[in-house]
């Protein structure tokens, strides 16, 4: 059966790696049958590939540091972090070790950690984090993240190909999602990437060279963002462009001032916290090029995650929020 | 040709001298950063690693690491040159006192990091060989950190070929083990369903004979092991340490049971002297080689940039 959505493409990435690479190993809790991950992800691999799934205890730091060591020698680890907020536990054991054995020890570093980040599903203050941040900027360090816009099967055996260690960000809504060749309007999108590994994506509304902003966004909020691309084509006629790395950090600079290159105003979304988030660092690049753009930023508020439908909406970025940016900055409002 | 116990006292006194040669360096001002030294712990690597092999065989240490490089490289020259930041160094200059490498022997500064680390490459090890199996050494400080508990359980639980090593000197910086320990590390060791054994650390011949035992059945049975060693650092915690919380008593003790003092005492004495003359000169040779090499090149070392 051809895959459709988000989490079969990862799980055939997965499948791929393991059929093709003996040295792959998943690590990970209850990742195995019958439960198959907290987000099914690994769900029947275990049967297919019994010796190298590995169903761990509860012990985030020791079994990153285990893959750490299996990395070390020349296999490929690939962790699942259960939540993206857990991986506070393994911050150690990647930035200290891992990231520092690549340049110390001139050692290839196999190694990926796929987590799901994110929240808008109530789950409160220590389960919808966007907690990718912790290592951004950390040399020997890359943060991917896949979006609707990608194959995130894909995007992972390039990643544990890469040689350094990884941090797979997956979003929790992504999964069940569709990839954007299988949704409705498909045809009338005009898609462009740069980067081969870890392409930076373009989407315009086919038929609109020119548009009047430009969001710059990654992970999760893709989805939303191309639904407010929607909305303002639909409702107004607004062509509006999005651009969508995959490689989060460091920033493929290139690639985002060649598809920037002709653009005047540019909104830039994240999940994770606006105060010294991703956004800001996008901003420094895009403002030391010196193309004069205006530039906002939409970011969490830098508060803690309320369970409540209410609260979590008040801190996460919102639909209504951002269109209201949208409208300020194309000038109908 | 040396005997056993001849070579086994040349390694002990080539890591003992290379440690006082370091601390001299030092007072001289010729090296930057710290070091943590492991005067009085000698016999513990040179028993131990006498039976293990760096090219198969993997090996793990931590911040006080010095006499397990010498233990298993045999070589003065790259260690002072990495103190010294020169491009001769076990890692070119990169890495400095905790951060060594010699084939599959790595270290690094944080205390107990490298422990789970192993237990990763126990688990490479079981899987690629027939009989490879991992050392991890580590001091009693680490007995306190979460992910070293960890370590255990998952070594334990997934049967894995790895040898423990606590060298437990009885103080994690400056704090005796009496304040931050609870229950007893053979309790701890046991509840995991670990093998446990205890040493005291001042026989190289009786550690010799005792690993060699323990390394052979880890080979064989494919499970990991613990030795617990009680020993003593004549060195401070690191370079600036007056060392004021260690009662005289137990130096005093430790020196009648000195690991290099005991060997020297059953030896040919003319044969001491002369490997001490040996050892002398090539400590010598070696801080003139590190003085002459060239430091390492910025440039060359960070090519490409961030992450490139």
């Amino acid at each position: 059966m051809k895959s459709v959505y988000y989490i079969d493409y990862l799980k055939d990435g997965l499948r791929e790696l393991l059929q093709s690479d003996l040295s792959v190993h998943l690590l990970g809790e209850d990742i195995a049958e019958p439960y198959g991950g907290a987000f099914k992800v690994t769900k029947g691999l275990s049967l297919e590939f019994p010796d190298r799934v590995i169903q761990t205890p509860m012990s985030e730091q020791g079994f990153t540091g285990m893959a750490v060591g299996m990395a070390l020698a020349g296999m490929k680890p690939i962790v699942e972090i259960m939540f993206g907020d857990f991986s506070t536990l393994i911050a150690d054991q990647i930035i200290n070790h891992a990231s520092k054995f690549v340049w110390l020890y001139k050692k290839t570093m196999n190694l990926v950690v796929r987590t799901p980040m994110g929240g808008y599903r109530g789950y409160g203050a220590t389960h919808s984090q966007s907690l990718e941040r912790l290592f951004f900027g950390q040399p020997n360090t890359l943060v991917i993240a896949p979006s609707i816009l990608n194959n995130p099967g894909r995007l992972l055996i390039n990643s544990i190909y890469k040689g350094l260690p990884t941090i797979f960000v997956e979003n929790k809504l992504d999964y069940a999602r569709r990839l954007i060749e299988h949704t409705e309007n498909y045809q009338d999108l005009e898609i462009n990437t740069l980067g081969l590994f870890f392409p930076t994506t373009e989407v315009k509304i086919a038929g609109f060279d020119e548009s009047e902003l430009t969001i710059i966004t990654y992970g999760g909020l893709t989805q939303l963002a191309i639904e407010l691309q929607w909305k303002f084509m639909v409702e107004e006629e607004i062509p509006i462009k999005l651009i969508c790395p995959s490689k989060i950090s460091p920033i493929d600079e290139k690639a985002l001032l060649e598809f920037t290159k002709n653009d005047k105003k540019i909104l830039i979304l994240e999940e994770g916290y606006e105060r010294f988030g991703w956004g800001t660092e996008v901003s420094k690049l895009l403002y030391q090029a010196d193309s004069g753009w205006k530039i906002r930023h939409i970011g969490a508020r830098s508060e803690v995650i309320g369970a409540s439908h209410v609260l979590e909406e008040y801190v996460l970025p919102s639909f209504n929020g951002i269109e209201t940016t949208v409208r300020e900055m194309v000038g109908s409002l | 040709m040396n005997s056993l116990q001849e070579s086994l006292y040349e390694k002990m006194l080539l890591i003992r001298k290379t440690e006082q040669a370091i601390d001299k360096l030092f007072s001289q001002g010729k090296l930057r950063g710290t070091v943590h030294g492991c005067i009085g712990q000698e016999a513990i690597a040179t028993g131990v690693l006498s039976h293990i092999n760096p090219s198969i065989d993997y090996i793990t240490g931590n911040h006080r690491s010095h006499g397990h490089y010498l233990a298993l490289s045999d070589d003065a020259t790259s260690l002072i040159g990495e103190l010294m930041g020169k491009k001769n160094g076990a890692v070119e200059g990169r890495g400095g006192s905790q951060h060594i490498r010699y084939k599959n022997f790595y270290t690094n500064g944080i205390t107990g990091g490298m422990v789970p680390v192993a237990v990763g490459l126990a688990y490479s090890q079981k899987i690629n060989t027939k009989s490879g199996i991992v050392v991890s050494f580590f001091g009693d400080g680490a007995m306190n950190e979460g992910y070293v508990m960890e370590a255990f359980n998952l070594a334990s639980i997934m049967k894995l070929p790895v040898l423990f090593v606590l060298e437990n000197n009885g103080f994690a910086m400056s704090t005796s083990q009496s304040k931050t320990t609870a229950g007893s590390c053979e309790a701890r060791v046991r509840s995991f369903d670990i093998e446990y054994n205890f040493i005291e650390a001042n026989d190289v011949m009786n550690i010799y004979r005792i690993s060699e035992e323990i390394i052979n059945r880890i080979r064989e049975t494919r499970k990991p092991s613990f030795i617990e060693f009680k020993t003593h650092r004549f060195s401070g915690h690191s370079k600036s340490d007056k060392r004021e919380y260690i009662d005289q008593e137990l130096d005093r003790y430790w020196k009648m049971n000195d690991p290099l003092k005991k060997a020297k005492e059953t030896m040919d004495q003319s044969r001491a002297a002369y490997i001490e003359a040996v050892i002398d000169r090539r400590i010598n040779d070696a801080i003139l080689a590190a003085i002459e090499s060239p430091f390492p090149d910025s440039k060359e070392e960070y090519e490409g940039g961030y992450n490139a």
